[in-house]
């Protein structure tokens, strides 16, 4: 005998969400922080409307599942996360379905297009100086050498693009970075 | 929907290059950002380099810190030829009252950060010289329990006083890299559950791109526009 009709069941949407780190996240970390945020920004009782539950996370990527009608909510405990482990992070949310399958099709794309490279190549233009930390695409993560250059915002690294580099260096070797 | 982001502040102020920030921005369905450092670091770090990230519109502005009244009307006049938006970095009470009698500023930046709130006379000079309240939330990411229960409070009583008044709101993040960026749709909804309503909220996002769109057409006087 089925214990509760289809129609009583509460509905479900699922979030595909991004997690933009300076270090590694661990899913106990962040589901932690995820709570906590929540639990500070709604309070038990809307917490618990919420019914919020974090189905997978791959370091990276992840999934999150929530009420049909509180994704504003949702939203916005995930707004709220601001470090987790010690890391500055941010969470993008890459979109929302009614299913796992359909998020996963749509929004998270296959790791193999990824690339995170850690090199000692180095930077000096005008008054930054650091080595690489990594590089995504034409994104770039500088270790500066003076720390006080990211005093003020709590980061790590100090983020430049190719474009940053195409526009300075003269003696860039041809390769599409411009480094 | 042409949404901007403002109060962004870029290296060396932050810790991002501007065109580190517009890739973000672009990334999370900004069609434009305002970069607009305080006053003491407007010196960017490749500001041209922004022209090679495609998709975006980069706007620069300013916000502009003074101690007092006198000093503001001050930078705020100078800078206003220079900068497409100008912004005033709000919290004291004299300060707030100064940039809402200023026409020539575009945006007072979080009133309430002085624990001071918005008065009567404040939001109909406001409303007399188009000035917005911008409404910064990032106390509602960072903050949390008490302090932010007292931020959320001052915010309901601003946001009813530039309601009643319709004044133009902004909504805004105060950022000091990509990590801090919020996609529009976040924004919105700690927005709604900070007090305003859905459409203010997306009106609020739109706003800064009129701004821009109006400062960068050319004005002789108010009202007569250069062809």
């Amino acid at each position: 005998m089925r214990t509760r009709l289809p129609t009583m069941r509460p509905r479900r949407r699922y979030m595909a969400f991004l997690v933009e780190c300076e270090g590694s996240v661990g899913e106990r970390d962040l589901l932690w922080e995820i709570y906590s945020a929540q639990a500070s920004l709604l309070g038990d009782i809307g917490s618990s409307k919420n019914r919020l539950k974090l189905i997978r996370f791959d370091g990276r990527y992840g999934i999150l599942r929530c009420n049909h009608i509180r994704i504003r909510e949702c939203r916005s405990a995930l707004a709220c996360v601001y470090a987790v482990g010690g890391f500055r992070v941010s969470l993008i949310v890459l979109g929302i379905s009614g299913t796992i399958r359909a998020l996963t099709e749509k929004y998270i794309p296959e790791l193999g297009r990824l690339r995170a490279e850690s090199d000692h190549r180095r930077i000096e233009i005008e008054e930054v100086t650091g080595s690489i930390a990594r590089i995504r695409g034409e994104e770039i993560d500088l270790i500066p050498d003076n720390q006080d250059m990211t005093k003020g915002s709590d980061t790590r690294y100090l983020g430049l693009t190719s474009f940053d580099l195409d526009g300075e260096c003269d003696y860039a070797d041809g390769t599409s970075d411009g480094l | 929907m042409r949404f901007y982001g403002c109060d962004i502040h870029a290296f060396p102020e932050g810790s991002d290059s501007p065109s580190r920030l517009a890739l973000a921005a672009r990334r999370l369905g900004y069609s434009g950002i305002v970069i607009s450092n305080h006053s003491g670091y407007e010196l960017l770090f490749l500001p041209e380099a922004v022209q090679r990230v495609k998709g975006i519109d980069v706007a620069w502005g300013t916000e502009v810190v003074s101690k007092d009244q006198r000093a503001l009307i001050g930078k705020t006049s100078a800078l206003r030829r220079s900068y497409e938006v100008v912004a005033v970095h709000g919290g004291f009470e004299a300060i707030n009252r100064a940039a809402c009698e200023n026409p020539n500023v575009d945006i007072l930046l979080h009133p309430e950060a002085g624990r001071s709130s918005l008065t009567i006379a404040m939001a109909r000079s406001a409303k007399l010289n188009q000035v917005a309240i911008g409404f910064d939330l990032s106390p509602m990411i960072r903050l949390r329990g008490g302090p932010r229960t007292r931020w959320l409070e001052l915010v309901a009583r601003n946001l009813a006083m530039a309601r009643k008044f319709r004044l133009p709101m902004v909504i805004s993040a105060d950022v000091r890299s990509h990590l801090d960026l919020r996609s529009p749709r976040d924004l919105m909804a700690l927005a709604e559950l900070a007090g305003m309503e859905d459409k203010e909220a997306l009106a609020a996002l739109r706003y800064p791109g009129e701004v821009v769109s109006l400062n960068r057409r050319r004005w002789a006087a108010s009202g007569v526009e250069v062809l």
